[in-house]
């Protein structure tokens, strides 16, 4: 298991409102909202426990999946900040302080993609020391792979480090905590076919997405955490 | 300018504690609290819904707004008429079972207490049976029925049925859905009445279906 101390983890403000919806209009926000942002990305730091852990394993018995197809080996990975930033947020909304709760929350997935990226570049080191090439990360639920395909990462993460990680999957396919994003990385001698290609283009949503066309994550399929 | 357009512009601006004053001073003024909320507050809401709408504001800001409306509600309501007070209309929420998201739920809920509406707020991982029976004992004019999980959504049309099998919706209750992995034609396919796709939105529809 891979564990990192909050100050470890590096997210910055337009992350998170990139978050918010703000895309390329960051220069909109206005200065009290901004303040507000700081303060809750401070509060977020101090609420994070970050942990990820990964597995490398050999590509044959997946290449049924069209998705593995082209790749020698997947690395399946899960990362996660831990519970305790969502009760927060939970008990800010409660509290009737719903603009912070949303900030918060933001931060918070923000941080969990900067955790995602370590664990991330740790299959990368671990790649090249090989000689392997990598191809970006896709994760269940976002673009064009299903949610369903949380049972083959879960699957493949099945041991005692994961129950330590305390990453789990309920019945349906949603990660607690809901904070953690899962993901697969093809690896491979040649060069291989990305998955998600350039963010929205081989999304199944198309037209139909609000969020298509703007500068950002995929935000709209299923799986959110955000 | 006139106390309603500065309360109108205070909740635009969020000015939490400026609303709350100018309530005050229009109900010194002797002003009727039907007229501050309706001439008063409301527009201003309403200015933060287009704005949205067209991109210009975004979530942060509609929520402050929101808060700065429910501040002046929160001064005006002890001053309402029963008739006045009573909510524009009642809705029972929840987020449907199997998913435990609840950062949109709590939206739309906020947006929906600011407007003026009463608001059943069932939680998360809500049964198909929770459901139907909030609708039974509540009797709301509206059911929403939240999901962020294509897995999850899955459980919107049993929903559905069973509260048609019940005889509970109708003209008098109508399901309203949203979350990210829903569209229109989902809605419609499931039989869904109304699709909202932000809390704004919703708040839109549920009006003008309540106004026809």
């Amino acid at each position: 298991m891979l564990v990192w101390k909050p100050e470890d983890i590096q997210f910055d403000r337009s992350e998170v409102l990139r978050y918010l919806g703000y895309g390329s209009n960051a220069a909109k926000v206005g200065v009290r909202i901004r303040k507000m942002v700081e303060q809750e990305m401070d509060t977020a730091r101090t609420l994070i426990a970050p942990r990820g852990y990964f597995r490398i394993v050999d590509a044959a018995p997946l290449r049924e999946w069209e998705y593995f197809s082209d790749a020698e080996r997947v690395a399946f990975g899960v990362a996660t900040i831990g519970e305790a930033l969502e009760t927060r947020v939970k008990a800010l909304f409660a509290a009737g302080e719903g603009t912070r709760g949303v900030l918060l929350d933001a931060a918070g997935s923000a941080a969990a993609e900067a955790v995602t990226d370590l664990v991330n570049r740790e299959v990368w080191r671990w790649a090249k020391r090989m000689g392997y090439r990598t191809t970006r990360r896709f994760s269940p639920g976002y673009g064009t792979w299903s949610v369903e395909g949380q049972e083959l990462v879960f699957q493949h993460l099945r041991d005692r480090k994961v129950e330590q990680l305390g990453v789990t999957l309920t019945p349906s396919l949603l990660m607690v905590p809901l904070k953690s994003v899962s993901f697969a990385i093809k690896l491979g001698r040649q060069s291989m076919r990305e998955v998600n290609k350039g963010r929205c283009v081989s999304c199944a949503l198309e037209e139909n997405c609000p969020f298509r066309g703007r500068d950002d994550v995929c935000r709209k399929a299923s799986g959110e955490r955000v | 300018m006139g106390i309603y357009q500065l309360l109108s512009r205070a909740v635009e601006a969020a000015e939490v504690d400026r609303v709350e004053k100018l309530t005050r001073t229009a109900l010194d003024e002797g002003l009727a609290p039907n007229d501050v909320l309706d001439n008063g507050l409301m527009p201003g809401i309403e200015v933060v819904g287009e704005k949205f709408g067209r991109g210009e504001l975004f979530i942060p800001e509609v929520m402050m707004s929101a808060r700065a409306l429910q501040t002046g509600l929160g001064v005006l309501r002890p001053f309402l008429k029963v008739e006045d007070t009573s909510f524009k209309g009642k809705l029972v929420l929840g987020t449907v079972a199997g998913d435990i998201h609840d950062l949109g739920k709590n939206l739309v809920a906020m947006m929906f207490t600011a407007n003026g509406y009463e608001v059943i707020d069932l939680g998360v991982d809500v049964s198909s049976e929770k459901f139907v029976a909030a609708a039974e004992e509540h009797q709301p004019d509206f059911i929403g029925l939240s999901a962020l999980l294509t897995t999850t959504m899955s459980r919107m049309p049993e929903i559905i049925r069973l509260l048609d099998e019940r005889g509970l919706r109708g003209n008098t209750c109508r399901v309203i859905v949203g979350g990210a992995p829903l569209n229109e034609s989902f809605a419609a396919e499931i039989g869904a009445d109304l699709y909202a796709d932000s809390a704004i939105e919703a708040v839109n529809l549920v009006r003008k279906t309540l106004s026809a």
